[in-house]
Formats: C-alpha cells, structure tokens, sequence
C-alpha cells in the first residue's frame, strides 16, 4: 500500500517535471518567434512604393495595342487621302561597305533590277548582303497610315522573308522587328500511292509570283494590318533585313482600310437578279485537297491530309486516301492560308460553304480570315468564327444567326482563301505571354527568400518582405477570370476546356491569397501553373481546321450535312482492323525495277522522315542502276547495349547491305566481330570524311591486332552547349562565364547569394580540358591513372561536394523556372526550349560550355566529348560495296543533308532540328548569326570518345566512382584507382578473348599518352606548335 | 487407408478383363489404334500443342543454352568450345557474379516467401468481402502492366528530389533535412527494389489462391462446424489449406522462378548498371553478356546456374507441398 502511494507520487513529480519543460519550451518558441518578427523587419526588402503592383502591363509596354492607343491619344486620325508610292528607285542604301568608318560612313549601292519577272520598273533586288533601306517620304497631313510591299521572295531556304521596319529612327512597337513575307506553295504533283497502296502526301513546290504583302502581325493576333503613325512632314521609312533575300517592287502607303459591315454589303446587291435554276442550284463544288484548284498555299507544311470520316470523299477505307487538306500539325498557326480558284457560270449572290473538320479541343472555336478575289469583303469574315463540333460538318458562311451571308460573285473565275487568324484568342495570348512573365518574377522573388527547399514550417514572411506579392497575386486572379469570361463567350459553352485549365491556376493563386504563410508549401503548384502557362499559350495558338469540299451554290440552294453515322464509322475501323493484317508497313518501298543493283537499307528513324528520306533517294538514283529496297527498324534497336534488329538479323544470315541511324558505337563494335565493311578500302574515302570534323569520327575509327580502319560514317552529331538566361543574368549584373575558374570565383557567388542553382556538367569535360583522354598506349590501357586524369576528377566531383549542385535535377523545368539560369543542354534542349517554352522566346541564348584557361598557350581550352548522335555503316556482308559507297557518299554530302534537313523541317516544323554531322550541311541550317558563332566555336573543340574493346567497362566505372566519393562520401583517390584497376582488368579480358596483344607492364607504370584530345582539334594543335616553335626559337 | 482401398479396387478389376481378353479373337488393327485413340491418344492430342510450344520455347532454349555454355560464342563469328572456361571464369574471376548471385538470393528470400503469404493473405481476406470482383481487379492489374510504366509510378514514390513522395512526406514531417537518393544510394535501392517487386508479384498468385477459393465447396464447411469447428482459423488451418494444395503448390513455384526473374524493376529503378552494380540479379547479368559485351557462350552459363537453382527449389517445393491425390 505503502509502495504504491510512492509509485504514484514518483509519476505525479515526472508528469509535473515535464509539463514545466513543456511549458518552458513552449514560451521560448513564442520569445524566438517574437525575436524572429524584428529579425524579418530587419531585412524586408526596400519597396519606396508600398502600392506597387506587378501588372502585366509593365511587362511589355512597347505593344502594338499601346502604341495605338497612346498616338490616338496624342490625337492621331486615320489618313484619308490618296495612296504614296515609294519606288526602288529612290531608295537610299544604308549598308556599310568595305571601308567604312563611324565619322564617314561609305553606303553600298542600292542594288537594283530593271524588268525583273515582269516588272517594267526597277525592282529592288535585296540579298541577305544588304542590312538595311531607307526611304524618305513627305506627309502633308500625319497620322496613322498602312503600308504595303509588293516583294517577291529570292532564292533561299523554304522560309519566310522577313524585314523590320523602323519610322524616323526607332522601332514603333515590339511586334515590329520582325514582319513576315509569305512564300508560296503548291504541291508538285497529285498524291502518289507507296508500296502498301496507301497514298502519301505529294511534296512540295515553291512559286514564285508578285505579291503585296499589307504589314500586319504575324501570328494574327491582331487580325487587322498595323496601322503605323506618320508625322506631318519629312518621315524616314526604314527596313531592316531580318531573314530571307526578296526583290521589292513598290512601298505603297495609303488609307488605313476600312470594312463595311454585312448589312452594308448586302445592300449594294439587294436588287441583284439571277435565273431560278442557278438561285437554287450548286454552282461550283470542289475537293479541297484537289491540286488543280489550290492556287497557293503559305507554307509548304500544309499538306494534303487523310481522314477517316465516312462523310469525307473520296472515302478512304482499306488505303489511306488523301481527302482533306489542313488539320492538326499543319494548318494553325502564323496566318498561314490557302488559296483556292472556283467558277461561277452566272453574275449572282451566291452561298459559300466548306465541309470542316473543328473537334480538337473541346468547346474552342477555330478563327479564319477570309478573302473572296483577295480582298475581305465585309468586316464580319475578319475574324470568322468556326465553332467546336465533334465530327465533319457542313459550314456556311453566315452570320451569328445562322444566317447564309450572300455574296455577289460576277461570271467567271474567282478565288477564295482562308488564312488562320487568332480572333478572340489573340488578347489571351498576348496576356498570358505577360503575365507569365509576372508570375516567373514573382516566383523568383519568392525563392531568393526561400530558396529552392524552403522549410515549409517556418514563416518567410513573404507578403511583408515582398509587399506587391498579394496584389500582384490579385491582379492575376483577375486577370484570369477575365479570360474566362471571353473564352465562354466566344465558345458558348459553360466550359471550354482552357478555361478549366484557368480555373486551376485561379485555385491555386487563391490559396496562395488567402494564406500567405502557406505559399512555400504552395511553390510547386505555382511552378506547375508557370509551366502549364506555356503550354497553354502553345495550344490556345494552335488553332486547326480540316476542310474536305468547298461547295458555291446559289442564294436558294440546300446544301447537306451529312453525318456520319455509328456503323459507318464501325466499317472503317473493321476494314482497317482486316487490312492491318495485309500490309507490311514496315516497309518503305517495293522496288520492281528489273536489272538493277538492288541494296537492302534498314534506317531507323520514324515512318516521315523514312519517307522523305527515300523520296529523295529514289529522286537521286532514278537514272542510275541502283535501287534501294527500304526498311524502317524501330530507333534504338540497331544500337548495341539492346536487343539490336541488325545483330539477330545477322545471326540469321538476312542482314540488309547497309544500315542508316545507328549509334555511334555501333559501326566498329560491329568491325571487331568482322561485321561491318571497312571505308577506308573506297579511292575517294578521304573526301569523304573531310566532310566530317576529326573529332567526330574518332569512333568509326579503329585500330588493332586484327583490323583496322574506319566502319562507319556519322550522320547526326550532337554536343553540349551552355543555355542562359539573358533577363536573369541582366537583372544579376551577371557576364557569361567563359572558363571554370570564373564559375566558380564570380559566376557561383552570385548565383547562390540570391538562391539560384549552378548546373553541374559531366566529367569529359574537366578531363578533355586538361588534354587528358580516356586510354592511352594504344588504347590498351585506362588513361585515367595520370595525375591530370584524377585533378579533372576531384574538380568534377567538387561540383556536387563542395558547391552542392544537384545529382539529379530537371534542367528544362529549372531553367523555364527560372531557378537555374545557367544550364547545360544539347540539340534536344535546344528545340524543346525553342518548341515548349513559347513565354521564353528572346530571353535565352546558347554560349559555348565554359573551358578552362591553357596558360602555357594562351587559349581557353573548351574541349568536350561529343555526344553520340547517329551513323551509317555498310555491312561486310554486303554484294554491292561500290553501290552501297555511293549512297553513303550521297547521304553524307552537304546538298543532300541541307536538303533533308529542311525537309524535315518543313514537314515537322519548328520540333525538329537536322543537326547533320557534315559541317557544312550543319552550319547553312537556318540559324541566326549569333548562334552561328557559338556553334562554331564549339564544333572547334568536339572530340569524341574512342570506341575501345571493352569500353563499357569505362563508363560504368567511372560513373561507380562518382557514386562512390558523392553519394557515399567514400575517398577520393581510392574510388578512382578502384575503377582504373577494374577498368584495366577489364580491358585486358577483352583484349585476350580477341587475340590482341596486351600492354605491356612497362606501359602500365610509365604513363604515356600517343593520342590526346588536342591531336583531333586542328586549330588548338596549330597554337600548341607555334608555341612550341617559338619558345624552341628562344632557347 | 486410401492406397488400400485402391489397391483393393484395382484387384477385384483385374481377373474380370482377363477374362474378357480370353474370350475374344485378337483385335484387328483398327480396333487396336480406336481403342489406344480412346485411352491415351486423344489426350496426346490435347496435349500436342503445348507440348510443340513447351519443346520450342522452353526445352529447346535450353538444351541450347547447355551446348552454348561450353564455348565462345560472340554471336557473329561462330561458336567455339571452350570447356569449363566459362565457369571456372564465373566462380574465379567475376566479382560481378558473385553480388548478382547474392542480390538474387537475397530478392528471393524475401519476395518469394513474403509475397506468398501476402498474395494468400489478401486472397483470402478479399474473397471475404462484399464487391470481391472489384478488388481482385485491383489486385490483379498491376502485373498486366509492364513493368516499365510500374517503374514510372514508383519512381514518383521513391524520386531522388524533394518532389518524391517518400522523400516529400518525410522532410515535411521534419524527419529528414536532405531529399534521400532512393535510386542512387547502394543502400538503398535493393529496399526500393524489393518493395516495388513484392507489389508487383502479387497479382499472378493471388489471382491463382482466389480462384482456389472460390472453388472450396461450401458444405465442407458447414459439416466441419456441425462436428464443432470454431473459428475461421480452424476453417482456414483445417479445411481451406488442405484443399488448395494445387494452387498452393502452384503458387509456389511461380513465386520461386519470378522472384529469380527479378531484373527489368532494378534497372527502371537504378538504371543499368545499378551504382556498384548493387541491384545486379543473374538475369541483368546475363543481359549484360549478351548485349553489352556480347559473349553469349558465358551468359548462356549464367543462365544455366539460374536454371540450375530454380528448378532444383522447384522440385524441393514439389516435394512438399505435392498433392498426389491426397486430400
């Protein structure tokens, strides 16, 4: 008894001892959190004006909307007058020729053609020479005028030309820079059927014809021209070369154009009269992916399209038909039109109407501008409205009402053309492009504070210390409700799909509203809504539209809409389920041609670029006595490391003569088990591959006991390049780094003071720099046990231990974020930013990775391993060696790969970059001067990775020992002696199992190097010899 | 008691059939082939498509494998005999060998025996429920899923940065300061690996143990509770498993030759090869020898010591669990 009353005095003391400490720790959290309070004012952040607030306005203020809206303010009125012409003639050269100085200017001369194409004036024949003209114009009476260019497009690529334009001295607004001048397309011939009975899209054809091009925005935001103000008297016009030689016939300024409206219109033609039988019967109809009718097309990527609707004619059931022209991927965007000619027997009003095809997002219509005989003829069909439906539908003309617009067409020849507008979406885009420029600030703002790992517990106090954070947020909720509100006005739906989208990011801002202190734990979902911004502005600008038949038919007339029915649709997909058993679509071409060579061709690549690939083949070697008999492999499955097609093909003895878009590795790991044909034994090798750099084909090259020689030719090339981010690193006062030690001494500080991250790079890098190289005595031996081998190791795994970059990180994501404005990318990166991140175009540019300094020569070493791209490789087994040479030599030649480069280009637009290992191939893609120069400084300095009996070993090992040191925090020098003995023992296996002689032990304690990086780089081994040379002078 | 009773059967047939031969002239050939078409043909008959596709790709594979695992052979250049090179190579001299024999052994115990239980666990308790369809569906789907877009779900759970779920649970829980390396510390990816497998081998034996329940005959249990049965333990230990012996043993085996098989999740997981090849299984090494390095004749040997393993646990399973007509 006695006992347990002490027990329980015991507990009750505990319980009192831990309710004090409790206690006592609670209040010193509260005094710390007090003490915190004062520590945060300490440091808020110094805003003068605390009702600041982030507007989206603030972001581009150099818009054409405000540059309107400002000189109409200022009083500007329409000009009303008669057109002013501006000739070529009176153009004034403002090119700088050889010579010239900044006190004294010398100017090229005007160059100019007399009847060029039918012109009996002198056309200004504008080559990408010429940077700039400048006319000089005087108005009598100033205000905002239209001006319109009669050009044709010059030799080029397929591209749009393009000028800037600049009045007495400046740019008027942002969207002025760069103002588009169409070229034409039509497309070569009528669809072709391939080796499966399928019919494919014809390629295309450029026309060359006179045009007048109005200045208007690119992108149809703005669905009417620019109007540009003019002041009362002398103006200077001047254009600036953007992109594109093309010949200039005449500037025309004039009246800014004016649309009648539809009632307008139909007034004039109330009277009009016309036979019973024409009022109520089809005049013209016609399929619109007929070749005869198109007169011109925008972009030779609008290709004839198939459908599988059963209403579509002609109806592809068994074999793909090309029935339609447009649709998804292909008729958009960046106001690209067709042009179409029809034929009315009698003067009348007719009804104008298309068979379409508008279900690609759900609820959003589609714009188009439309032009009968080129001109717009009332203000309604500037930005015509295509609503949403799920399948084919007949659309006529006609008003919100669902009244038929009649328009008065005279007997004859007229043309129609429809060209993508943006229509209500155009102010969404534009303000999404500036309010995820808000949101972008914003974020990094928050993450200076923050940084990239907040603790979510603790209070940043973030709206005190950012005090336009929750106006800003404000303005953006508003912002986006607005947008919600066009949307379902313009869709007539209650919930079209972006607005969903627009509803998340509302909920997510709102939380981030409604508690501040909650924001850290928020930043991944505002992350998410920067990113799913882009991706908006990427699919509200993608505005699609398939048009089947065209049909003109009388005021009187009943056109069908038809629909296609369940079972119809359930034929097709039966049909095609049956026919999917006979076709061999792996299979690019049936070749018939008797008596010919005919070589087996296995290219991994995707059925598109397959196509192009062999269109252009067979246009090549049609008169020549050799046929190619094409097969496509998936990608990947002709690489080794997988289960590789052309290896089990050749176990079972049916191996194709030669294989396109293999890797790298591929072609001499395929010589070592005497698979692959050695080049070397053709005469004119040697021309051949002085297309390539040296660098570049170290791993078709290869040398042992056995063979040698070179197996395989490159293709594709990539390498590394540095991305930033030019607004970050002007608002950081940051310059590029160019050599290591400046990443670490300027570039780092400065980022990571500010929360930013530092992209870690690879170790090829640190090594290749210091002229250090994987192998060495003949390749039989690790390279890596030299004392250069192992500083490049220690400063590679610093990146991560002392400067704490991250193992794994998504750079694309980062980047976007803003979070690392520095990252280190390849070819890919470079499309995706170009192709997915829309809100960044104009704030990145590339720059060569950083190097480091050779002071023993002066020069910044910037050699880096090339990254594997993809190669051609002839079969040993091959009948026709001579044959399959001179493909190769074809493929590889620069017309062939410049060629194939923009046509894949052409086809898949702006996602897709040929990035061709000829040089010169590589170098005429259409990039622009600045990067040309950063590419060229690169392609100086590629070496790659010798492919070495073995060589796995290398990789894996090295990549052990970078685990080792990073992740486990083991030593050094241990992890990477480690993996030099595994590599080595490796190394002399495989040597042994192909009967190669060993190194000797000599060889492994005296390291000596016959081949270094610097042997492949032909302008770094120049500098070395001249110093050599000159110092040996010395002594 | 039961062999006695059959033998007692098999006797009192007997000296009726002799009698039967005796009285009849002997058969034509034609009566000879009906009556062998009766008894055994026929069954030969089902049985010959799979027993075509068994040899093909299953026997035939194999006696390959044990010609090619005596030679050289790089795929291109014909085979060469080598002896007992390659084994004395793989016990000697590959250090590889020895962790992927290891890692295999150690998935094994844990995914075999564990995933076992689990899969009769949740079978059981499953088919206890209301909307069992629903849940045997859940159940099941994950091993109809390839194990790559399996891999990309777990790689969500177990991401390396802050934005894994794992790793985001615990720093916000303040259990952690630094997002743990799931998929690049040695540590811990035979963890991640083994988890992610056990859920994944879950759905062919538990798919097998359910339909063993549904088939368990209901008056079984009712006569076992009139004799005073108690519980559903009881039910279970006296009843249920005796009676699904063929699923168990089924099971069984299955769950043996999947966990060997283990090799595609590690390298979702880990990549290929894993850090210090610390997720390395006998099937990523003969991968390894085929594809990387391309010397078919040794991983043909690897796959012999796999198959060597499995089948000798196989039949140690037979042995125990075997039914032979007993219930």
């Amino acid at each position: 008894m006695h006992k347990g009353s002490f027990a329980i005095g015991t507990k009750l003391v505990a319980v009192a001892i831990t309710l004090v400490i409790l206690m006592s720790s609670i209040t010193g959290i509260t005094a710390f959190a007090a003490s915190g309070d004062k520590l945060t004012d300490k440091f808020t952040n110094d805003y003068s004006d605390q009702n600041f607030v982030y507007d989206r306005d603030d972001v581009n203020e150099n818009r054409y909307s405000a540059y309107l809206e400002e000189n109409s303010k200022k009083g500007a009125k329409d000009y009303a007058g008669a057109d002013i012409v501006l000739l070529p003639g009176n153009a004034i050269s403002r090119t700088e020729a050889a010579g010239s100085t900044k006190d004294n200017p010398i100017y090229k001369d005007v160059p100019l053609v007399s009847g060029f194409s039918g012109k009996t004036g002198t056309v200004l024949a504008w080559g990408s020479e010429y940077t700039a003209f400048e006319w000089v114009v005087d108005i009598a009476k100033g205000g905002f005028y239209e001006i319109t260019i009669e050009y044709m497009c010059a030799d080029g690529i397929g591209i749009s030309a393009a000028r800037e334009i600049s009045i007495n001295g400046e740019v008027p607004f942002s969207e002025a820079v760069r103002l588009d001048f169409k070229r034409w397309w039509v497309d070569q011939s009528a669809p072709k059927e391939n080796a499966v009975g399928d019919q494919v899209a014809p390629s295309q054809k450029e026309i060359r014809k006179w045009s007048e091009a109005v200045l208007r925005d690119n992108n149809g935001y703005y669905a009417t021209p620019y109007k540009f103000y003019l002041k009362t008297g002398s103006n200077t016009i001047r254009l600036n070369f953007a992109d594109q030689p093309m010949y200039i016939a005449k500037i025309t300024l004039s009246a800014p154009t004016t649309y009648i409206s539809y009632e307008e219109y139909s007034q004039q033609y109330e009277n009009v009269e016309m036979s019973a039988t024409v009022a109520s019967g089809i005049a013209d109809k016609f399929e619109a992916e007929d070749i005869l009718r198109i007169v011109a097309k925008s972009t030779s990527g609008l290709r004839l399209a198939s459908s599988t609707d059963a209403t579509v004619s002609p109806r592809t059931l068994e074999s793909v038909y090309m029935n339609s022209i447009g649709g998804e991927d292909t008729w958009f965007n960046e106001r690209n039109s067709i042009e179409w000619k029809f034929n009315v027997e009698e003067d009348g009003l007719y009804q104008i109407s298309a068979r379409v095809y508008q279900g690609y997002t759900f609820g959003m219509p589609s714009y188009r501008q439309i032009y009968i005989d080129g001109e717009i003829p009332f203000e309604e069909l500037v930005a015509y409205k295509i609503p949403y439906a799920s399948s084919y539908t007949t659309m006529t003309l006609s008003s919100e009402e669902g009244t038929p617009y009649l328009f008065y067409l005279e007997k004859g020849e007229h043309t129609i053309t429809m060209e993508v507008v943006a229509g209500d979406y155009g102010q969404i885009l534009m303000d999404l492009y500036d309010e995820s420029v808000v949101l972008g600030n914003l974020l990094r703002e928050i993450y200076k504070i923050t940084s990239e790992n907040p603790d979510v517990n603790y209070n940043y106090y973030l709206a005190t210390r950012i005090p336009h954070l929750i106006p800003s947020l404000k303005a953006l909720v508003e912002s986006f409700e607005e947008k919600i509100a066009t949307l379902q006005k313009a869709s007539g739906e209650a919930d079209p799909a972006a607005a969903n989208n627009f509803r998340t990011i509302i909920e997510d801002l709102q939380a981030c509203i409604d508690d501040p202190f909650d924001i850290p734990k928020k930043l991944g979902s505002l992350d998410s809504a920067l990113t799913s911004m882009g991706t908006w502005i990427t699919e509200l600008a993608t505005i699609p539209l398939q048009v089947d038949t065209i049909t003109i038919a009388g005021k009187d007339a009943v056109i069908e809409n038809p629909k296609q029915t369940f079972w119809q649709s359930m034929e097709y997909m039966w049909k095609s389920f049956i026919v999917s058993f006979k076709k061999d679509y792996s299979s690019v071409s049936e070749t018939e041609d008797e008596g010919k060579t005919v070589l087996d061709l296995w290219v991994a690549r995707g059925r598109e670029e397959a196509q192009l690939l062999k269109e252009l083949l067979d246009e090549a070697f049609a008169d020549t006595d050799i046929a190619v008999r094409m097969t496509i492999v998936p990608a990947g499955q002709v690489d080794m490391g997988q289960i590789n097609l052309v290896l089990l093909a050749l176990l079972a003895g049916n191996e194709p003569d030669m294989t396109f878009g293999c890797n790298g590795t591929t072609p001499v790991n395929f010589a070592i088990r005497e698979a692959a044909y050695n080049l070397e034994n053709f005469e004119d090798f040697e021309e051949v591959r002085s297309r390539f750099l040296d660098g570049v084909m170290v791993p078709f090259e290869y040398t042992d006991d056995n063979i040698s020689g070179t197996f395989g030719l490159p293709e594709k090339m990539d390498f590394g390049i540095m991305f930033y981010r030019k607004d970050i690193l002007s608002s950081l006062g940051l310059a590029i780094p160019q050599t290591w030690e400046e990443v670490y001494d300027e570039t780092i500080p400065v980022l990571y003071r500010e929360n930013y991250k530092m992209c870690p790079t690879s170790y090829d890098i640190m090594l290749y720099q210091r002229d250090g190289y994987y192998y060495r005595s003949d390749f039989k031996l690790s390279g890596l046990d030299v004392p250069d081998a192992y500083d490049a190791f220690v400063e590679y795994t610093e990146l991560y231990t002392c400067y704490s970059m991250d193992v794994q990180y998504e750079a694309f994501d980062r980047f976007r974020r803003g979070t690392m404005p520095f990252i280190f990318g390849n070819m890919d990166m470079y499309i995706k930013l170009v192709a997915a991140a829309p809100e960044l175009t104009g704030k990145w540019g590339i720059a060569p990775m950083p190097g480091h300094l050779d002071e023993e020569n002066g020069v910044i070493n910037r050699a880096q391993a090339a990254l594997l791209g993809s190669s051609v490789m002839i079969m040993n087994s091959t009948e026709h060696p001579e044959a399959c040479w001179e493909i190769l030599k074809w493929w590889t030649s620069a017309e062939t790969q410049t060629e194939y480069g923009y046509a894949v280009e052409g086809y898949f637009g702006s996602k897709t970059r040929w990035s061709s290992a000829n040089v010169d191939a590589f170098m005429s893609l259409p990039w622009t001067a600045e990067e040309k120069a950063v590419l060229q400084t690169v392609l100086d300095w590629l070496v790659q990775v010798p492919v070495v009996l073995g060589d796995y070993q290398t990789t894996r090992f090295v990549t052990f020992a970078f685990n080792q040191v990073v992740v486990q925090g083991l030593n050094t020098r241990d992890a990477l002696e480690d993996a030099v003995e595994s590599i080595n023992k490796e190394l002399k296996r495989k040597q042994k199992e192909y009967n190669i002689t060993p190194a000797d032990e000599e060889d492994l304690l005296n390291p000596e190097f016959d081949i270094r990086p610097s042997d492949y780089l032909p302008k770094y081994k120049d500098i070395i010899n001249q110093n050599k040379n000159a110092q040996g002078g010395k002594s | 008691m039961n062999e006695d009773m059959m033998n007692i059967a098999q006797t009192a047939e007997m000296p009726e059939e002799n009698g039967l031969n005796n009285a009849v002239p002997p058969m034509t050939f034609k009566a000879k082939f009906s009556k062998w078409w009766n008894n055994t043909g026929l069954g030969w008959a089902f049985m010959l498509p799979f027993i075509i596709l068994f040899c093909l790709f299953v026997a035939l594979p194999i006696v390959l494998s044990l010609r090619y695992c005596f030679t050289y052979y790089n795929m291109v250049q014909p085979a060469q005999f080598n002896g007992l090179e390659n084994f004395r190579y793989m016990i000697m001299d590959d250090d590889v060998f020895r962790i992927a024999l290891g890692n295999t052994l150690k998935l094994a115990v844990v995914i075999g025996p564990v995933g076992y239980i689990a899969s009769f666990f949740f079978a059981w308790v499953i088919n206890n429920l209301k909307y069992r369809t629903f849940f045997v569906l859940a159940f099941y789907t994950p091993s109809i899923v390839s194990s790559v877009a399996m891999a990309v779900v777990w790689k969500v759970v177990f991401a390396s940065d802050r934005y894994g779920y794992i790793n985001s649970w615990l720093l916000q829980a303040g259990i952690i300061d630094e997002p743990l390396l799931f998929t690049q510390d040695p540590g811990l990816i035979i963890t991640v690996v083994i988890i992610v497998s056990l859920w994944m081998s879950l759905g062919m034996q538990f798919l097998v143990f359910i339909a063993g329940l549904q088939n368990m005959p209901t008056d079984l249990y009712e006569v076992a509770y009139i004799d005073g049965m108690s519980n559903v333990f009881q039910e279970l230990w006296y009843i249920t498993f005796p009676m699904m012996k063929p699923q168990l043993l089924f099971g069984a085996i299955s769950a043996i030759t999947s966990a060997f098989q283990v090799g595609t999740i590690c390298t979702d997981i880990a990549g290929f090869p894993s850090p210090d090849y610390c997720a390395q299984t006998l099937v990523l090494h003969m991968e390894d020898y085929t594809f990387y390095r391309y010397e078919l004749g040794y991983a043909s040997a690897v796959a012999i010591v796999l198959f060597a393993i499995t089948f000798t646990l196989g039949r140690i399973f037979m042995k125990v669990l075997s039914t032979k007509g007993e219930y």
